[in-house]
């Protein structure tokens, strides 16, 4: 008898092993083509949904971004405001840090423009006096963009100031939907992630099933739970990987079909609205929780399913 | 190598299915254990295989004390266990998706060996079992004898110090009985353990080995000790 009965496995014999049950598990679900897809599908399916709403949140987020940035507030001045005073208050907020733009329209060039725009210069011109009000039009500067209200409230308290309309309640609104969305992804994530855990531990769960006679034979002659769980590991990963990819797809597809869809609308719903993908990062993250998903959902569920065969 | 102190084995649904066995088997002896079905000749080879743990005594194999075997033994020391020891079945086990030569080399597989030495072991297993030509076969298209020649490589293919068979040559006829036997008797000459499960007194008798006869989960009789054992049960 030889002394060296048990060969410890070499580290090329383990990487060896390993790379033969992936590709040998990667077979044996396109062995099954139909039953292999409708799981894929399952899975792409619960990792979509998620994906989709978390694309949507920062995708709103973005837009209600450069929006600020465009955004503009309007001071309307009290009609006894001279040309002067007038321009002293703008220089006045010019000289703050959140204003970067200041635009002075005096009560007659307002009414020239809006008697261009609407050609309504004849009724606008019986009415003798001008009805349209001095206005100053401040641009926020983009760093302090998210301080748009408070710029508005200053602006408002000054005494030449009759009135202020800034976009400001749209953009918390905007704010309030993206962050809804974001929250939703979020939960919906995690409780899609245990429902790809448990078809992943399913999908197991009917690997061994059919692998019984082979599992058994191997325990009685001396291969370990982790050697048996191996292939099962790599098919769970397997499952979450292209689960995640083909999720990764159609979510491609549905962000340019959805920006396709928002060019064609008449109206703008958001100023700036683009569904951007979610970069590489996000694509990234979305294969990594596929794969990480899998193999876990598979090393809890081979546990659990080659312990129960009993010899 | 075996060494049985007062064993009893209780299922856990309360059935006594040994009680008080004792003997040691010693390196290189071959014994046949008897007795009639359901008096605990697989129930005791399960024992040795760690696959059932005892509930009462003593049981060392191969220096491995399997006494408290449930919550002490990690699988994998179950495992390591297990590679000292080859195993042949009634039903051989074999796995019908695969090739001869496959089948042997699923031991070695388990334990890690390098695809080089697994066909060289491979071959070696079938070449002492007169198969050599059937490695690329399928095990369907073999004959019962044939089946249980390979059961036996894939038991032998680790150079196991010990081999237990539970009813091997149970689905053969005489003949083939006679010719798995001789392959056991082999592997004896070389040094191994060997302890058989068999019903079948006629083939076993005449052979000059140790019979250890089982009744209701005792030992009745043990050829090594004649004399002593009546009066022990
Ligand atoms: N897993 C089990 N659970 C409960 N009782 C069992 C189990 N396996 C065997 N037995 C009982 O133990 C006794 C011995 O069985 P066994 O060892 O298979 O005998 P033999 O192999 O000699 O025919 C029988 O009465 C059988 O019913
Ligand atoms: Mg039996």
């Amino acid at each position: 008898m030889e002394k060296k009965q048990n060969k410890t496995p070499k580290f090329a014999n383990l990487l060896r092993s390993h790379r033969k049950e992936a590709v040998l598990s990667l077979q044996r679900m396109t062995d099954q083509p139909w039953s292999t897809l409708s799981t894929l599908f399952v899975i792409a399916t619960a990792l979509l949904l998620p994906a989709c709403l978390l694309v949507l949140n920062s995708s709103l987020d973005s837009a209600v971004d450069s929006f600020r940035s465009t955004a503009r507030v309007t001071l309307y001045l009290e009609a006894n405001i001279s040309d002067t005073q007038a321009q002293a208050v703008s220089d006045h907020l010019l000289a703050r840090d959140d204003v970067v733009g200041v635009e002075y329209i005096s009560a007659d060039q307002a009414l020239r423009e809006f008697s261009a725009a609407t050609g309504l210069r004849t009724v606008l011109a019986g009415l003798g006096e001008n009805p349209l009000p001095a206005s100053i039009v401040l641009q926020p500067s983009a760093a302090d963009s998210s301080l748009v209200g408070e710029l508005a409230r200053y602006a408002a308290s000054l005494s030449e100031v009759d009135s202020v309309q800034a976009d400001e309640s749209w953009i918390q609104r905007a704010e309030a939907i993206a962050s809804t969305l974001g929250f939703l992804g979020q939960s919906l994530g995690l409780i899609f992630a245990l429902g790809v855990s448990f078809i992943v531990g399913n999908a197991v769960r009917m690997t061994v099933e059919s692998r019984r006679a082979e599992i058994k034979v191997i325990k009685l002659v001396g291969g370990s739970d982790s050697f048996i769980a191996r292939p099962l590991l790599y098919t769970g990963l397997w499952y979450g990987l292209s689960g995640a990819l083909l999720a990764a797809i159609v979510l491609s597809i549905l962000v340019y079909a959805a920006n396709a869809a928002l060019q064609g609308q008449s109206v703008d719903l958001l100023p700036g609205l683009t569904l951007s993908g979610p970069g590489v990062n996000g694509y990234f993250s979305l294969l990594l929780a596929g794969a990480v998903l899998g193999w876990v959902a598979a090393r809890v569920a081979s546990w659990h399913y080659i312990r129960a065969i009993s010899l | 190598m075996i060494a049985f102190d007062r064993v009893s084995k209780r299922y856990e649904g309360g059935h006594q299915a040994l009680s008080n066995v004792s003997f040691e088997l010693g390196r290189g002896e071959l014994a046949f254990l008897t007795g009639h079905s359901g008096a605990g000749k697989s129930t005791l080879l399960k024992l040795v295989l760690a696959i059932e743990p005892i509930t009462g005594g003593r049981l060392i194999v191969n220096n491995t004390d399997l006494s408290k075997l449930s919550d002490k033994f990690s699988n994998k020391r179950i495992a390591l266990h297990r590679r000292q020891i080859g195993c042949v079945f009634q039903d051989h086990q074999l796995l019908f998706d695969r090739s001869v030569g496959d089948n042997v080399a699923v031991p070695l597989q388990a334990a890690g060996f390098s695809p080089q030495d697994i066909r060289k072991r491979v071959r070696a297993a079938l070449d002492k079992v007169g198969l050599l030509s059937k490695e690329k076969s399928l095990p369907v298209r073999l004959s019962g004898g044939e089946q249980q020649r390979v059961g036996i490589a894939r038991a032998v293919v680790n150079r196991p110090r010990i081999i237990l068979a539970d009813e091997p040559t149970g689905n053969l006829d005489p003949e083939l009985s006679a010719e798995i036997m001789t392959v056991f008797q082999q592997f004896q000459q070389v040094g191994v353990t060997l302890l058989i499960a068999s019903h079948d007194k006629a083939l076993i008798t005449g052979l000059g080995h140790r019979i250890i006869a089982l009744q209701e989960g005792r030992i009745i009789a043990d050829s090594a000790r004649a004399g002593h054992s009546q009066a022990r049960a």
